[in-house]
């Protein structure tokens, strides 16, 4: 009989004997398990997001600061866009209008023009059959905001309509302009934006032109000259947007990103995160303490045993192995069996969360698992706690005099 | 003529309790093949002069050889290497594992291939008439039945001394012969055997019988073969 099979067969009349501390290390370690489960897997799919969404590679660039003010033209742009990690700098500006179909119904509330970028809009939540909901506008296709002012704009859709706007005669006086466009598409406006819940999107030659003609100058003297009241960063990933942020900064230009607001952890995530954390210290020092009573306790219960086997020709080395494999086996039980009641636990809030957000994150599809490096350390530390605290004792019980082991 | 598989020389030993001396310049020999016998009245020290016999203790004066091998200069790992290969040990109280089955039992302290120490733990319990019974928990069996399995493991490495404390105390009458039986079997295959017994039924197969009192071995005599046995 091998010494592994001789101590697993000690390990098992071991835990038998110390059922309740294999209980409480088990139910802690399915503690430690959930909420390492559910905070990992809503941080990674936090972080997802934030690498996924486009709205946090771009860093805004205001043309009016607190203390300065900067003309946004197409030098600027260029300047910008010469910097490192850049990868576009598009001009941003709103005109207001107003609509109406071609049967003369007038669409209650304005809509500001808004030039359609590739990064950081809005979703797309109806656009026409065969059309791609990510593709750019004509000039005489607009998106519309699926609701306006508590009206369903989804009757537009694939309607043509008159935009009304202002062309300015002189600085304080205009008269109306049109233009004809094709509602391709709805967004949701419920999603928070820098453009606001009333942006009509438009293709950017269109939004130039319609803000030129408010400024009483042409699409080409606005971006030489007169500039935009912001311009829109993209940056290569999500990383290099700090330091974009910071270049601009220094070169004195008014730059902001939302980057920052949406990367902590919600405070009840962060909640259970603390959680998991005492409860793998608790488990740690549980097991620690398992290891040092139950190896103590081999001590006062095992003597005959161990002078048994030292008659039996056991060096003292081999008997510290043999109690220090039952111990780390009776503590990788209760291991598994903690990380088994965590799994339960999981699929169970997996069952419960179905489809939904839970404290405020999505989650992603399948087991809600932590990452298999973390959960194969979380299933040992009570085998590794249990040893450490068992040392001592074990050691003691190796060096017992046979004689008197025997004699008790 | 080879060496005695047990040579006390001498042995001495004192307790720190009350210092109290319990063995005092013990000399014993015991060749392969003998069987002796030691009696002596309870406190007098012979389940101490078996623990230095056995190398579970070591004495404090007088030298210990086992095999011609003066012990005096073992460490602990030559000690336990010794005990696991040249002797065997059988208990009052059998002293088996009762959660292991009774193959298990004997194979645990076997030295060398495993599948080997199997197949002659399996040869044994069946001449001891256990064929039946390998893979019961020795928990399960009866008193007689563990004492023969604690004899088959003091055996499973071919030990040259075989040192048994009280081995027929508490069994009846069948099942000590059967012990004994297999006692005077290990002494035919040329094993020395010493058993320390308050029992006479140990005086049938013994060579010699000596008399421990006062810490001193006081008869040393050798045992008549009763006649027919």
């Amino acid at each position: 009989m091998n010494d592994l099979r001789f101590s697993l067969r000690n390990a098992r009349v071991l835990g038998a004997r110390n059922r309740s501390y294999g209980f409480f290390i088990a139910v802690t370690m399915a503690v430690a398990l959930l909420s390492a489960g559910i905070v990992g897997n809503a941080t990674t799919s936090a972080g997802t997001a934030t690498r996924e969404s486009s709205m946090m590679r771009t860093v805004e660039v205001d043309s009016t600061g607190a203390t300065t003010t900067v003309v946004l033209n197409q030098a600027k742009i260029d300047e910008i866009r010469a910097m490192p990690g850049v990868v576009s700098v598009l001009p941003w500006m709103q005109s207001g209008t107003s609509l109406e179909t071609e049967t003369g119904e007038q669409v209650a509330g304005a809509l500001w023009a808004t030039p359609r970028m590739p990064v950081g809009q809005p979703p797309v939540v109806a656009v026409l059959p065969g059309r791609d909901a990510d593709a750019a506008l004509a000039d005489d296709e607009v998106l519309l905001p699926g609701r306006l002012a508590g009206a369903d704009l989804s009757g537009l859709l694939g309607r043509r309509i008159r935009v009304e706007y202002t062309r300015a005669l002189t600085a304080e006086s205009g008269e109306a302009a049109y233009r004809k466009a094709l509602v391709v598409g709805l967004y949701d406006e419920a999603i928070g934006g820098r453009d606001g819940p009333s942006a009509m999107y438009v293709s950017e030659r269109a939004a130039v032109a319609m803000a030129a003609a408010g400024r009483q100058v042409t699409p080409d003297a606005l971006a030489a000259r007169v500039g935009f009241p912001k311009v829109i960063v993209e940056v290569a990933d999500a990383g290099q947007v700090e330091p974009v942020q910071r270049r601009l900064a220094a070169e004195g230009y008014n730059a902001s990103s939302v980057q920052s607001q949406l990367t902590a952890l919600p405070p009840l995530l962060g909640l259970l995160r603390l959680v998991g954390q005492v409860m793998t210290g608790l488990v740690v020092l549980l097991c620690a303490g398992a290891g040092l009573s139950i190896g103590a306790g081999l001590v006062r219960s095992r003597r005959r045993d161990i002078g048994l086997l030292k008659a039996l020709g056991f060096a003292n080395g081999r008997i510290t192995r043999l109690l220090a494999l039952e111990l780390g086996l009776f503590g990788i039980g209760a291991g598994l069996a903690g990380g088994l009641l965590g799994v339960i636990a999981l699929v169970a809030v997996r069952m419960a969360v179905q489809g939904r957000p839970l404290l405020g994150f999505e989650l992603p599809d399948g087991l809600l698992l932590p990452p298999a490096a973390r959960f194969a350390v979380l299933v040992l530390i009570p085998a590794v706690a249990m040893l450490a605290g068992g040392v001592w004792p074990m050691l003691r019980a190796a060096r017992l005099a046979p004689d008197e082991a025997l004699r008790d | 003529m080879s060496a005695p598989a047990l040579d006390l020389d001498g042995v001495t030993k004192a307790f720190d309790r009350g210092g109290r001396t319990v063995l005092r310049g013990v000399r014993l020999e015991v060749r392969p093949g003998e069987i002796v016998w030691l009696r002596g009245r309870s406190g007098t020290g012979k389940s101490t002069l078996l623990t230095i016999a056995g190398l579970l203790t070591r004495p404090d004066g007088g030298t210990v050889r086992i095999g011609g091998t003066d012990t005096r200069g073992l460490g602990e790992r030559e000690l336990a290497m010794t005990r696991a290969t040249r002797l065997g040990f059988v208990f009052q109280q059998h002293n088996l594992f009762g959660h292991l089955t009774a193959i298990e039992n004997v194979v645990l302290p076997a030295v060398g291939p495993r599948a080997g120490a199997r197949r002659r733990a399996a040869d044994m319990l069946a001449g001891l008439g256990l064929a039946g019974r390998t893979n019961a928990a020795a928990r399960n069996l009866s008193g007689g039945e563990r004492q023969r399995i604690a004899v088959a493991r003091a055996l499973i490495n071919d030990p040259a001394l075989l040192i048994a404390d009280e081995p027929v105390s508490g069994l009846d009458l069948e099942s000590a012969g059967q012990v004994l039986e297999q006692f005077r079997g290990a002494a035919a295959q040329g094993r020395a055997v010493l058993i320390a017994s308050h029992d006479d039924v140990a005086g049938r197969i013994a060579d010699r019988v000596v008399v421990l009192s006062d810490g001193r071995l006081t008869a040393d005599t050798p045992v008549a073969t009763p006649e027919g046995a």
